[in-house]
């Protein structure tokens, strides 16, 4: 019994001292975070600070710029037009100009992930040049450093300009949120964010390299960053939707009321893209093949030898979940249908490519047939025609071009945000306006990109002439960017700026109800599934329901080509579109409600 | 970002202080018990080791008013600690001291009985029933205390209530069971979630679960691990003043739970089973297949060529449609929920001891199988209790304890809102067609009657047969739980007690998904797909305490207590998944095996708390009462300026009772008032929330290969503290005529400020939310609890408890900024879309249900009609949704005002036209049980009710809408208008249409997917339930015990029998959305409720 008392009395002690030990232990309540870096044990690195970088870079991915922004965003104009009826999804209504504040989650989406891309840049800005390794590390330590330094500059300035495109102007901050930080702001000057962004990147243009002196990734270089300059410093330039910020009134299309502030905007875009043209590392140049640009992309490669291709998001994620993945092909491209997925991938589109831009191109021009999609890839995996021509694809992406195939809506497809062929045409385009009519230049820069559009014609645009005057030469320009980068985003936000939106809308509405009476356009397509998807199909047209032979023997199926394309099918785009007022989107009822301080778009 | 160093001196003085705090706690323990150990102090008189030589033996028998032997009374030599406890016969023997001179016999729930010693020798004593009993011990806060001492707001249940009406999950046992603890079972599969708030929880974005102490340890699954006939007792504590001792955790209330233990006496086995099955309780019900086929007819459309050719033959012409026969009806409830579910639940345990050592072991075997083929759920469960009295003065006792726990399949919810058991269920179409009479050649890809029950999808519809699904996926959630605690109680000296308890808890979980080939998803996916997850979490605690008692001039009553506590959690998780497998029958027994692999994830959170609290509890004369507490909290989820929260308590009761002028009154046999105050504190939000924290996401930066990106997570928040809730309490206790009726009155206001709350900031900063101390909520309730004995005698009992609770809670501040005052916000359920169909705003409870009113339909009047164009166009002055072109038979909303369309007509727009639509807050809710017995046959029949909550009742909106063909509707959309006349032809002209739709009472369905949550859906949640009756019969000693048996009981119990409800759906108690807690009441895919019946016995050997 004794021996037993002491034994447990024994034990008691032991419990006592252990507890006693591991007193000052828990006293320490810190628990700092184990899975996460926290601020604390970030930036010590070269390592840490590329993976912040990348966390910037993320902001692009699933699923605002494989989906929302470069289609439903930037829809309804004479090119393309978002698939379906008028306004009975968030989608739709932002396409067919029918937006209203109150479109839900996936409206606001952008607006969020667009300022929290800003706040991933500052929190690099901010800290970046504090790190040890930047004043103390080597060259090539140092170098590294800066060129984050100028990525981080750079997507900064590109996520203003696309909240600055949609809505006009914002808030603007460049330091890091803190806590107890006043954030509630109201909008701050449009023309007050785009002098700082246009700076910040001419200084991003010195701190990145050339795409030549690195490994090709899915990040700016220098003629990316001087594209982007060039391609912000024109909007900057161009027209918006302007209010008086004080009263609200005062709503139209202005431009910076600042003309030399304008014409210095000018001399930028022309100076960055000549920088590009110019540059004797011959880092970018056109693709000879149009189609291949494509087939590159689609292909999961990078543009090594010409480096058309000036900047990809990177999509790539071979799960086929949705972190940091597109939808390009998926969403916006060709159908395919479900049970040849495995071998074609998974095709499909939002977005429908217009029959009067079908129509408006050359029937020389090799981007017609690239960039509209007049066929899907059928359960047989044969190429067959789509139904009636207001339902063509854009044709651009393709998921059976993919090296690595996916069924699920995700494609690994990266998206192209800058072409070189935009660098020529924006600098053809600012030098007519510098000089008040076209050079030689910017001629031959505007040729340029017809000579590869008409490839194996060439001489067709050798012969042409342009107009020398500076509207005319505008106007071709206008047009050469149409058909230039068709369904790549582009249309709707260089019509704004140069103030042909209104016009440019109402014109294509009518066409499209002119082209659906016209008689001379047939109802049917008569036309046999290709088994090899690459090669177009043979087809031929006529006003008979029935499959005429010898074409029905010979195993031609009916399509229909007009027949079917109703007045209120033809009047869905742009359906809701109202001058001086849709050129920019109301801002998301969710973040009025989250900042009061912020003023609505007056007309909403 | 503030580092630990910028605080460290401020801290160091608490520290120091709380240092040598615990020291001297320590030192004081540990001298006091090597002291007392080694020395046999003579002077108190009360470490006498060997009794044996200076007393006499005794025995006898301890029987309740009905001649059942009591078990586990104590029997205590008054004066001296000299006692012992009876045993499964009711018998008991011991030796008395010589100076003995009265013995106590004392049991739980029987009135004590103090016997003269004398020279007796055999005690043969009648225990009555006392069900106000004042000396009833009841456990509180680190300790227990007789009810007499007791001040603030509480309610019990005993285990034995439990036995009689068995359930396997513990919570379902207290549903409607006590005043102020509102349950909700959120929806009907085997092993669903039981929400249990307290006095209706005070956060408004985070969890309001209280704070769960099993036989004095925390325990974070609450009643999940625990077998409902373990359950000795289960005391909840509700207000602060009771609360406030266990400081942070407190603040939405404690339920204490004491588990069985051993006694003294020969080894008692006693088994407890039941079995029986469950049904589905209620259909939704469809339109049949002849309604089915007549609105796919019309949903083709303007039919100006006649109905399709695909359609013709699938189901038929016009003209034969009368063919259609209910009988040829397949009811897809009836197919795949219709059978019984069989279920059953074992429990065995062992007890007994010696005078010093007492166990209990136990084990238990649940199995419950789901309507829905391939869903149960199934648990073992073991118990060891073991107290062993090493001294007189040194007691140990130990409680160890493991549950596997299996939840099988994936329930009606499938991967996304949109997606679920139910849309498939209900809008499977009934029929596969009859055909074409006049061309009985099938089309391509037609299917019988018979082949459309067996295929896996239906083609034309999309839909999936559920049952294909269920099997084709494999779901398990596997809980493996182990909790060993100990416990050491020494007796210092006289009114002193140290004790020191320690306690580890090791949970399992592992998550296992596979998709077979014949999976919907797989279509999707492109292959079968796995994944695996598993967490790990590991729970130390570690608590002493010193309590001190002590009586003075019979008088004063003292009761000190001081302790300190330290919880430790560290959790493990990680998670893996490949898919794209070549082949089913591997699965995730080797994830290499699929093509691709996602990234494995896994991660490590580690929260500590540091607590010192102390109590004093001071009486005079039984007849004035003060409680006083104190506690402090340091919890690692703030930064060390923030980290301490102190919570304090009062309390004060009057004893009116003891006061001569009410004994004269003659009409209590209690009475007693109570008013208590206190702060309670709130900590639950996720670890690190102050700190800048960057989680990983990927950047394919160079091509084909992913690579690693950081974001930042959140601004930090540095200033983040404690969440508070001050409690009020007045409560009356009142016994009437010998106790045969007790009530229980209690008032309470509760107000927490400092509300953590995930609040919106302007995303302009980066970030869309934030974790702040803003905001406030307010609880005001009245509870009442009635016991009445209504007869009382030998052959005959009847007992009524009773209980209700009124409450309101109302949110009383949000987000507030120098510039900014947040008065409500949306939050959507996303039962379907993302539309934000719930608010939270100033003023008003949680659970607001947000959106448009119904105004019937657009009839032919409210139109123009162009006969050209044949288009209809809305009548100036007739409101319509903004943007959309009307027609007759539309749904239509009331126009609340607001915004014109430019042109002076009115226009239903989101922001003018929405509404407060429903309340999902009920006005009272309870419960009302009878306890009959008759000579061997005892009955029960419990009811609660819940009253005036309102239910969204979403599935109704999904249902009856005709976003897809060949899908089904519910039977609520009968009588829409139509276009369609009794020739089959599509009715354009207004006056036809008028004359056909004279006696439309619902809209046309909608051909789109569901936009709008509107008023129609919102329906009254109130109920009454006859939850469960339960008869019993209990063989008669005599012939028990011929059967070598002590007890014998046989049972049959019947569950959800009867529920009384205006509520259409499947069962007004559902909440499916639960997500976050703004969205409570939603009935979206929720598993069915059933009807069940059981019969079991009860042996005791």
């Amino acid at each position: 019994m004794k021996t037993r008392v002491i034994k447990i009395i024994y034990l008691l002690v032991c419990i006592f001292t252990t507890s006693f030990i591991s007193c000052e232990k828990m006293f320490n309540l810190d628990t700092p975070s184990k899975s996460d870096y926290s601020s604390d044990n970030l930036f010590q690195t070269i390592s840490q600070a590329r993976m912040t970088t990348y966390g910037t870079y993320y902001t692009l991915t699933n699923d605002i710029y494989s989906r929302t922004i470069n289609t439903h965003y930037s829809c309804d104009t004479d090119e393309w037009m978002s698939q379906g009826a008028l306004n009975s999804t968030a989608r739709r209504a932002l396409a067919r100009y029918n937006a209203t504040p109150y479109l839900g989650t996936e409206f606001a989406k952008v607006f969020d992930r667009l300022y929290a891309g800003v706040e991933r840049a500052n929190i690099n800005l901010d800290r970046i040049p504090k790190m040890d390794l930047f004043t103390n590390g080597t060259e090539a330590e140092k170098n590294e450093l800066k060129r984050f330094l100028g990525e981080a500059l750079t997507l900064r300035a590109y996520f203003m300009h696309d909240l600055i495109k949609f809505w006009g102007d914002m808030p603007f901050k460049t330091t890091p949120s803190i806590s107890g930080e006043n954030f509630f702001v109201d909008r701050i000057d449009r023309d007050i964010i785009y002098d700082q962004i246009i700076k910040d990147l001419q200084e991003a243009v010195d701190l990145v390299p050339w795409r030549k002196e690195v490994e090709p990734q899915a990040r700016f270089t220098k003629g990316a960053v001087k594209g982007m300059l060039a391609r912000i410093a024109l909007h900057a330039a161009g027209y918006s939707l302007r209010w008086d910020l004080a009263t609200g009134g005062n709503v139209g299309m202005r431009t910076n009321p600042d003309g030399e502030k304008v014409r210095e905007y000018y001399q930028i875009a022309r100076d960055a893209a000549w920088d590009i043209i110019n540059d004797p590392g011959n880092n970018h140049r056109l693709n000879p093949e149009f189609i291949d640009v494509w087939k590159t992309l689609c292909a999961q490669e990078f543009d090594t030898e010409y480096g058309e291709s000036m900047f990809e998001i990177g999509f790539w994620n071979p799960t086929g979940e949705q972190l940091g993945n597109g939808y390009i092909g998926n969403k916006i491209g060709v159908p395919v249908a479900d049970e040849v997925e495995t071998a074609f991938g998974s095709g499909g589109s939002e977005t429908r490519m217009l029959a009067t831009y079908l129509y408006s191109f050359d029937s020389l021009d090799v981007r017609r047939d690239v960039t509209v999609a007049e066929f899907e890839i059928d359960e047989n995996g044969n190429r067959t025609l789509r139904n009636r021509f207001s339902e063509y694809c854009p044709g651009k992406w393709r998921t059976w071009w993919a090296t690595y195939k996916t069924t699920s809506s995700y494609t690994g497809i990266n998206h192209i945000l800058l072409r070189y062929s935009d660098v020529l045409l924006m600098f053809a385009e600012a030098e007519n306006w510098l000089n008040n009519g076209p050079t030689p230049d910017a001629v031959t820069a505007l040729k340029q990109v017809r000579r590869r559009a008409f490839r194996g014609n060439e001489a067709v645009i050798d012969a042409e002439v342009y107009p020398a005057d500076k509207d005319g030469f505008h106007a071709v320009i206008m047009n050469e960017r149409l058909w230039e980068f068709g369904g790549e985003g582009r249309r709707k936000w260089d019509l704004i700026r140069w103030n042909k939106l209104a016009d440019v809308i109402t014109a294509t509405r009518a066409a499209l109800q002119a082209i659906r009476i016209d008689e001379t356009i047939p109802l049917y397509v008569y036309y046999l599934p290709q088994p090899d998807v690459e090669a177009p199909n043979l087809k031929v047209y006529g006003n008979s329901s029935t499959i005429p032979e010898p074409y029905l023997s010979q195993g031609y199926v009916r399509a229909d080509f007009r027949n079917g394309y109703s007045s209120s099918t033809a009047g869905y785009p742009a359906a809701g579109f109202e001058a001086n007022k849709d050129e920019l989107f109301p801002i998301p009822i969710s973040s009025i409600q989250a900042n009061p301080a912020l003023s609505q778009h007056p007309l909403y | 970002m503030i580092r630990k160093s910028d605080f460290s001196i401020s801290f160091s003085g608490l520290r120091k202080i709380f240092l040598i705090l615990w020291m001297s706690v320590l030192l004081f323990a540990a001298s006091f018990l090597q002291v007392s150990a080694f020395v046999n102090s003579p002077e108190t008189g009360y470490t006498v080791v060997n009794t044996e030589q200076q007393g006499r033996e005794i025995s006898g028998t301890v029987k309740d008013v009905g001649g059942q032997p009591l078990l586990a009374v104590t029997v205590l030599a008054k004066g001296t600690i000299t006692g012992t406890t009876t045993n499964i016969d009711g018998k008991f023997s011991m030796v008395v001291p010589a100076n003995a001179q009265v013995l106590v016999f004392s049991f739980i729930g029987m009135k004590t009985v103090e016997v003269p010693v004398g020279d007796r020798i055999v005690f043969d004593i009648v225990l009555e029933e006392d069900i106000a009993n004042l000396d009833e011990v009841v456990v509180v806060g680190y300790g227990t205390m007789k009810r007499r001492d007791v001040i603030g707001a509480s309610s019990a249940m005993r285990g034995a209530e439990i036995v009689k009406a068995p359930v396997s999950q513990a919570a379902e046992a207290i549903i409607g069971r006590m005043a102020g603890i509102q349950t909700t079972t959120t929806e009907g599969q085997p092993g669903a979630e039981i929400i249990i708030k307290i006095r209706g929880g005070t956060s408004i974005s985070q969890d309001n679960a209280p704070l769960y102490i099993i036989d004095g340890f925390p325990s974070e699954d609450g009643l999940k691990n625990i077998s409902p006939t373990d359950i000795e007792r289960i005391d909840v504590l509700k207000d602060a003043s009771s609360t406030a001792i266990y400081g942070a955790r407190g603040a939405n209330g404690v339920v204490l739970i004491t588990t069985k233990g051993g006694s003294e006496g020969q080894a008692a086995v006693t088994y407890d089973a039941w079995a029986g099955f469950k049904r589905l309780g209620k259909q939704l019900e469809v339109m049949n297949n002849a309604e089915f086929v007549r609105f796919q007819y019309e949903r083709q459309g303007d039919l100006i060529d006649g109905p399709s050719e695909e359609f013709i033959s699938r189901y038929g012409p016009w003209q034969y449609f009368d063919r259609y026969r209910i009988d040829d009806n397949i009811n897809w409830q009836d197919e795949v929920l219709g059978s019984n579910a069989y279920y059953q639940n074992h429990n065995i345990a062992i007890s007994g001891g010696t005078k010093t050592t007492n166990y209990r072991l136990s084990y238990s075997r649940d199995d419950e199988n789901g309507l829905l083929v391939t869903n149960g759920f199934s648990r073992d469960y073991f118990k060891l209790r073991l107290d062993q009295k090493v001294t007189d003065r040194l007691k140990f006792s130990s409680n160890a304890m493991y549950s596997s726990t299996r939840i099988r399949g994936g329930g009606t919810y499938f991967s996304s809102s949109t997606d679920n058991a139910l849309v498939n269920l209900v809008m499977y179409r009934p029929t596969s067609g009859l055909g074409n009479p006049d061309d009985p050649t099938p089309v391509e890809g037609e299917i019988t009657l018979e082949e459309l029950k067996y295929v896996d999808q239906d083609e034309i519809s999309g839909l999936t047969n559920i049952e294909t699904q269920s099997k084709a996926e494999h779901r398990l959630r596997a809980t493996g739980d182990l909790v060993l605690n100990a416990a050491v109680d020494y007796n210092i000296t006289q009114g002193l007690t140290f004790r020191l308890l320690g306690g580890i808890s090791l949970e399992n979980y592992r998550q296992e998904e596979f998709d077979k080939l014949k999976s919907r998803d797989v279509i999707s996916h492109g292959g079968p797909f796995g994944f695996i997850r598993i967490e790990e979490s590991k729970k130390f605690n570690n608590t002493a305490l010193l309590t001190y008692t002590k009586t003075f001039n019979d008088l004063h009553n003292i009761n000190l207590m001081a302790g300190q506590e330290y919880v430790y959690d560290d959790f493990k998780m990680v998670e893996a998944s490949s898919s794209m497998y070549d082949s089913d029958d591997i699965g995730l027994a080797n994830l290499a095996m699929g093509n691709e692999h996602p990234k494995p994830q896994s991660r490590l959170e580690q929260t500590k708390l540091l607590s010192f609290f102390g109590r004093a509890f001071y009486s005079f004369d039984n007849k004035y009462l003060f409680t006083g507490t104190l506690r402090a909290d340091g919890s690692s989820k703030f930064i060390e300026a923030n980290r301490w929260g102190y919570f304090p308590s009062i309390a004060f009761a009057w004893q009116a009772s003891e006061e001569d002028f009410i004994k004269d009154l003659n009409i209590f046999s209690n009475l007693k008032f109570r008013i208590t105050y206190g702060v309670a504190g709130n900590n639950r939000i996720s670890n690190n929330q102050f700190a800048s924290t960057f989680s990983n996401s990927v950047y394919a930066a160079d091509g084909t290969v992913l690579s690693v990106a950081l974001i930042p997570n959140a601004t930090a928040n540095p200033d983040l503290k404690w969440e508070s809730t001050i409690s009020r309490n007045f409560g009356i206790d009142a016994s009437f005529f010998e106790s045969k009726l007790t009530a229980n009155v209690d008032l309470y206001f509760n107000s927490t400020r400092d509300l953590l709350l995930r609040t919106n900031i302007p995303s302009s900063s980066g970030y869309k939310t934030q974790f702040k101390n803003v905001g406030s909520t307010e609880n005001k309730g009245i509870e009442l609890t009635l016991t009445t004995r209504n007869i009382t005698s030998p052959n005959f009992n009847w007992n009524t408890d009773f209980n209700i609770s009124f409450f309101t809670s109302k949110v009383t501040g949000l987000n507030k900024e120098a510039k900014f005052t947040e008065e409500s916000f949306l939050q959507a359920s996303g039962w379907y879309t993302q539309v934000e169909d719930f608010m939270v705003k100033v003023g008003e409870p949680i659970g607001l249900i947000y959106g448009y009113v119904n105004d019937g339909f657009y009839t032919v009047d409210d139109f123009d009609y162009d006969p050209v164009e044949m288009k209809y166009t809305l009548k100036d002055g007739v409101p319509g949704y903004v943007g959309f072109a009307h027609k007759p038979g539309d749904m239509k909303f009331k126009d609340l005002g607001g915004a014109d369309n430019g042109d002076g007509n009115p226009q239903i727009t989101p922001e003018d036209d929405r509404t407060i639509i429903g309340r999902a807050q009920p006005k009272f809710f309870g419960g009302l049980n009878n306890n009959l017995s008759y000579k061997n046959f005892d009955l029960s029949v419990f009811i609660n009710f819940v009253y005036g909550n309102d239910v969204l009742n979403a599935n109704k909106i999904l249902y009856t809408s005709a976003y897809s063909t060949n899908r089904n509707m519910l039977a609520a959309i009968r009588g829409y208008f139509t276009y369609v006349n009794d020739q089959g032809q599509f009715v354009t002209d207004p006056d036809q249409l008028r004359e056909l739709n004279k006696n439309a009472t619902m809209w046309t369905p909608d051909r789109s997917l569901p936009r709008w949550t509107y008023s129609w859906a919102v329906e009254d949640g109130s109920f009454i339930r006859i939850n469960n009756i339960t008869l019993g019969y209990t063989l008669p000693k005599t012939i028990s015990q011929k059967l070598k048996m002590d007890n014998f009981r046989i049972f049959a119990t019947g569950y959800n029998l009867f529920i009384l409800t205006k509520y259409s759906g499947f069962d007004p108690e559902v909440s499916a959305r639960r997500g976050t807690p703004y969205t409570p009441g939603v009935d979206f895919s929720a598993y069915p409720k059933s009807k069940s019946f059981i019969a079991g016995l009860n042996i005791t050997f």
